[in-house]
C-alpha cells in the first residue's frame, strides 16, 4: 500500500509517520508533501502510483486539504482521503463528509486513533 | 449563543500535551502574570479581532520544539544559550501553538483560531495588550527527557 503524508509541518508529518509505523503500517510506502499543491502535483506526475491512501492536514499555503480532495475529485481520483488537522468542527466534519472524505482525526492523535480509523476504511 | 471561551487547566493542558510529550509530561499552575521577552501566539475570533494570546518562554518554545522534532534536548540548550531560535523550532511552535488553540475551544465555547506566532521582537508584547480585560492563566510545563518552561494564557472575559 502506498500512502501519502500531507502536512506544511515537518514536524507534524514525522509524528503521522511515526504513528502510521506504531499502528503496523510501516512495511508500506509512505510518502510526504508539504502542502496540497504539492501533494496534487506529485499524483498527476506520477498517476501510474496512485496512493492507496492520503492523510491530510486541512490548512495549508498553496492549497488546503479540502482544496486537494476537490481537485482530485474532479479528476476521478477517488484515492481513500482522510484528514488530520486540529480544527474539527461539526462543520467541518460536514464539509469533509460531503466531499467524500473517509474520516477526520482531530490532532493529537495517537497511533491507536490512526490505526482504528484506517482499519475501519480500508 | 455562547459567550466564553475555555479556560485551559492543569488537566487539559497536561491531556493536550501529554499526547504530544508523552504522559509523563507535568503541568502545573504558575503564579506568573507575564513573560520577560516572550514568544507569542495571537488568537483570533470571525471578525479577526485578537481575542487570546499564549506567552512562551524560550525555554519553552525551545524544549518543546526539540520534543517535537525528536532531537536531542542539548540541541535545545545550545539554543536558549544563544537565545535564538532555528526556523524548524519557531514552525514547530506555530504548529504547536495551532494545536493548543482546542485548550480554548469546546462545544460550548465561542470559535477562536490561532492567527500568528510572533518572536519578541515582532510586536509581541503589544499583542498580548490588545487582548481585553484578559482572564490569566499560567502554566509551568516540564516535558519529560528535555526541561521546563512557562506559558502565560490571557483570554478575553
Amino acid at each position: 500500500m502506498k500512502i501519502l503524508v500531507v502536512d506544511d509541518s515537518a514536524a507534524m508529518r514525522m509524528m503521522v509517520v511515526r504513528a502510521l509505523r506504531q499502528a503496523g503500517y510501516a512495511g508500506n510506502e509512505i510518502e510526504q508533501a508539504e502542502d496540497g499543491q504539492i501533494a496534487y502535483d506529485k499524483i498527476m506526475g506520477d498517476l501510474g502510483n496512485i496512493p492507496d491512501l492520503i492523510l491530510c492536514d486541512w490548512n495549508m499555503p498553496n492549497m488546503t486539504g479540502i482544496e486537494l480532495l476537490n481537485a482530485l475529485t474532479e479528476k476521478e481520483i477517488n484515492t481513500v482521503f482522510g484528514f488530520i488537522t486540529t480544527e474539527s468542527t461539526r462543520e467541518m466534519r460536514q464539509i469533509a463528509t460531503d466531499a467524500g472524505a473517509k474520516f477526520l482525526i482531530a490532532k493529537p492523535f495517537t497511533s491507536e486513533t490512526i490505526e482504528r480509523a484506517i482499519s475501519t476504511v480500508m | 449563543m455562547p459567550d466564553y471561551y475555555e479556560e485551559p487547566t492543569t488537566k487539559s493542558v497536561t491531556s493536550l500535551l501529554g499526547m504530544l510529550f508523552g504522559d509523563d509530561l507535568a503541568a502545573n499552575d504558575s503564579d506568573a502574570q507575564e513573560i520577560a521577552k516572550p514568544y507569542v501566539a495571537t488568537f483570533i475570533n470571525s471578525e479577526d479581532k485578537i481575542v487570546a494570546t499564549c506567552a512562551c518562554d524560550l525555554p519553552f518554545v525551545a524544549y518543546s520544539g526539540a520534543a517535537f522534532s525528536m532531537v536531542p534536548a542539548d540541541v535545545a540548550k545550545e539554543m536558549i544559550d544563544d537565545g535564538e531560535l532555528t526556523e524548524t523550532f519557531l514552525g514547530n511552535f506555530h504548529e504547536l501553538m495551532n494545536i493548543c488553540s482546542k485548550l480554548m475551544l469546546s462545544d460550548d465555547s465561542l470559535h477562536l483560531k490561532l492567527d500568528k506566532t510572533l518572536q519578541p521582537d515582532q510586536g509581541a508584547a503589544e499583542a498580548i495588550a490588545a487582548v481585553e480585560s484578559p482572564k490569566i492563566c499560567a502554566f509551568t510545563l516540564d516535558i519529560p527527557g528535555y526541561g521546563s518552561g512557562e506559558m502565560v494564557y490571557h483570554i478575553a472575559a
